[in-house]
């Protein structure tokens, strides 16, 4: 399943990008500058090839050379400008995980707990506004409240525990959101089984029964969840870490793209396809370990 | 208040009545129920669908889901003291220690992602005081009791048949060896030829234990060979309540009397039609005044339909919810 997925994300990105308006060659070699100049910018890196042989180069290269070639604004490899941001997008994304799935787990065992009680109903009030509200508009109302008001955390960068707070807040709002939802309903619709029944019947207390009995067998579209924000907010922190002027991938595609730097874009987007067939491959291997009645093959 | 000597009931439930509060109307489960079941005996409580059985079992358990069920009045002694004025940690040591329930449905009643021991291990654990390894041999012991070899222990019950999942059911109810044992249809989902094993197993570890046993079921022939005595409920309430012997020789309320009519018999015609009872279960949420059998019941006057009758002992210990018994049915 994984490698038709990034091939065909490859081609259909390759394909918008080669019909997307704009010269790379103008943009990145600015306005004053010769025609030769740019013939052979353009030549040199094939630019004036026909579509199909520039598509079957860059996948050639992509798959078997491992080669995703050069920026053409920074002249680097993309392979190197690429791992250089990589650790850093991927700490913001996996301390958002983990933090909407710290946070979000309780909150739904919670409302299914008290179904219909004051405190299921505020929490899916809010919920709902997390599930809503874009990212950009939490993230700059996170940083007037607590940076320009409060004065609490900073709004620059992702370094230190103090600036780490505000950008996990805005790349975690939604998926807190969601993932309380997720475990609330199948909570909800565990709750109600025989076994849960036959467990209360035992006599056993009510804290075990709900996390003992309860929530493993609530746990895989949880896990399911979990893993689809994983790689959700992988690709979503893009405007997140250009509020925080985070150096991550997500700022890096987002300057090559008003660059026309198609080889940073594509490493970036093939990065991100990649990030999130493995995450869900993951989940898929856990989902085993969850439940006895699911084999790995 | 309760006798408390040996002689009284191991289970005394007077005017019990729990009730669902649901979107379309208060749901009538139970409605003015009373039920004794004495120590070491078994009693079977039989009804259609819809009757109340199970909710009474659950009511007696305190496992009614609230909202939007409410045990709305009544008493419930189980051993002298009231079920409805215990603790939360009186309740929880009741529940499974001394009374202890068989689901119907063994497919649905075990927790699909722990192993048969596991649940098992986790009844034991909770009542008998044993510890460690002791807690697995009397694991052990029960699965060998009721027939799953020991080494299957560390099986999921998707690896089970309906039977044997019902056979892990039984071992879990009767591991701390309750003081009463609720069996809510516990051959219902099951084959003939496993229903046979099962009442057997029911029957003699009933016998070794020494509990006494509720059997709720729609199934006389089953109650006709487990059970001391046979309450007959309808519509929440009871409407016959005698020992096996006389009400299976002479069911008096009109009810029972179609109940066994519509049982087939060896010699009935083949080809020949079952006698049924006509209409239909009332509305739980509309109750008709008076008797509630009332309006399907072919001997039924005007008092009926006004005032329902109440116990009455036509024979001794034979009690009939009905002004006119034993009104012959029109074959």
């Amino acid at each position: 399943m994984l490698i038709p997925v990034i091939l065909c994300v490859m081609i259909v990105l390759f394909t918008i990008l080669y019909f997307t308006p704009g010269d790379p060659a103008r943009i990145a070699l600015g306005q004053e500058v010769t025609d030769e100049a740019i013939t052979a910018f353009r030549s040199a890196r094939g630019l004036d090839d026909p579509f199909v042989v520039q598509l079957g180069r860059y996948i050639y290269r992509a798959v078997f050379k491992a080669d995703l070639g050069y920026s053409y604004v920074m002249k680097s490899p993309v392979s190197y400008e690429l791992s250089s941001r990589i650790p850093m997008t991927a700490k913001l994304a996996f301390c958002a995980v983990l933090f909407s799935t710290l946070v979000g787990i309780p909150l739904g065992i919670i409302c299914a707990i008290r179904q219909y009680s004051i405190l299921d109903s505020v929490v899916t009030l809010v919920t709902l506004l997390g599930v809503s509200m874009p990212t950009f508009w939490t993230g700059l109302l996170l940083i007037l409240a607590f940076s320009v008001h409060l004065g609490w955390f900073s709004s620059m960068g992702f370094g230190t525990l103090n600036e780490m707070v505000l950008p996990i807040l805005t790349l975690s709002g939604s998926s807190i959101a969601i993932i309380a939802r997720i475990t609330r309903s199948s909570m909800l619709e565990v709750i109600k089984s025989d076994y849960i029944r036959t467990a209360r019947a035992k006599g056993q207390r009510e804290s075990v029964v709900i996390f003992r009995h309860a929530l493993p067998n609530a746990m895989i579209p949880i896990l399911t969840i979990i893993s689809i924000q994983f790689g959700t907010l992988l690709g979503g922190s893009i405007i997140t870490e250009a509020i925080f002027s985070i150096s991550g991938v997500g700022r890096l595609m987002l300057e090559a793209i008003s660059m026309r730097d198609y080889p940073i874009i594509q490493g970036g987007v093939l990065f991100i396809s990649l990030a999130f067939c493995l995450i869900n491959l993951a989940a898929d291997i856990l989902y085993a370990f969850v439940d006895p009645r699911i084999h790995v093959k | 208040m309760p006798d408390l000597t040996n002689n009284a009931p191991l289970l005394d439930i007077r005017d019990l009545a729990v009730q669902f509060n649901t979107d379309s109307g208060v749901v009538h489960a139970v409605n003015g129920l009373n039920l004794s079941i004495h120590r070491g005996k078994s009693l079977g409580l039989v009804g259609e669908t819809g009757a109340g059985k199970t909710t009474t079992a659950l009511a007696l358990l305190r496992l009614i889901q609230s909202p939007p069920g409410e045990i709305k009045s009544g008493s419930m002694f189980f051993d002298g003291t009231d079920v409805l004025k215990m603790t939360e940690t009186e309740l929880r040591s009741m529940r499974g220690g001394r009374i202890a329930m068989i689901f119907q449905d063994p497919m649905t009643s075990l927790n699909p992602i722990m192993t048969i021991e596991e649940q098992i291990v986790e009844m034991i654990s909770l009542h008998s005081g044993l510890r460690g390894n002791e807690v697995t041999t009397r694991a052990r012991e029960m699965m060998t009791l009721v027939g799953i070899r020991p080494e299957r222990g560390r099986d999921y019950p998707h690896q089970f048949s309906g039977g044997m999942r019902q056979r892990v059911g039984i071992a879990i109810a009767l591991a701390c060896e309750p003081a009463l044992l609720i069996a809510d249809e516990p051959t219902t989902a099951l084959d003939v030829t496993i229903q046979a094993q099962v009442v057997d197993l029911i029957r003699n570890l009933q016998k070794v234990v020494n509990t006494s046993l509720l059997l709720i079921t729609h199934d006389l022939g089953i109650v006709a060979e487990i059970c001391d005595d046979v309450a007959i409920m309808y519509a929440g309430r009871l409407v016959e309540y005698a020992p096996l012997r006389p009400l299976y020789k002479r069911p008096m309320h009109p009810y029972t009397q179609g109940l066994f009519n519509a049982v087939p018999s060896l010699d009935s015609e083949p080809g020949g039609r079952l006698t049924v009872i006509q209409g239909l279960m009332p509305d739980p949420t509309d109750l008709p005044q008076g008797c509630g059998f009332s309006p399907r019941c072919p001997a039924a006057q005007d008092i009926c339909r006004s005032v329902a009758c109440g116990m009455k002992e036509y024979e001794p210990g034979h009690f009939v919810d009905c002004y006119f018994p034993n009104h012959a049915w029109e074959v």
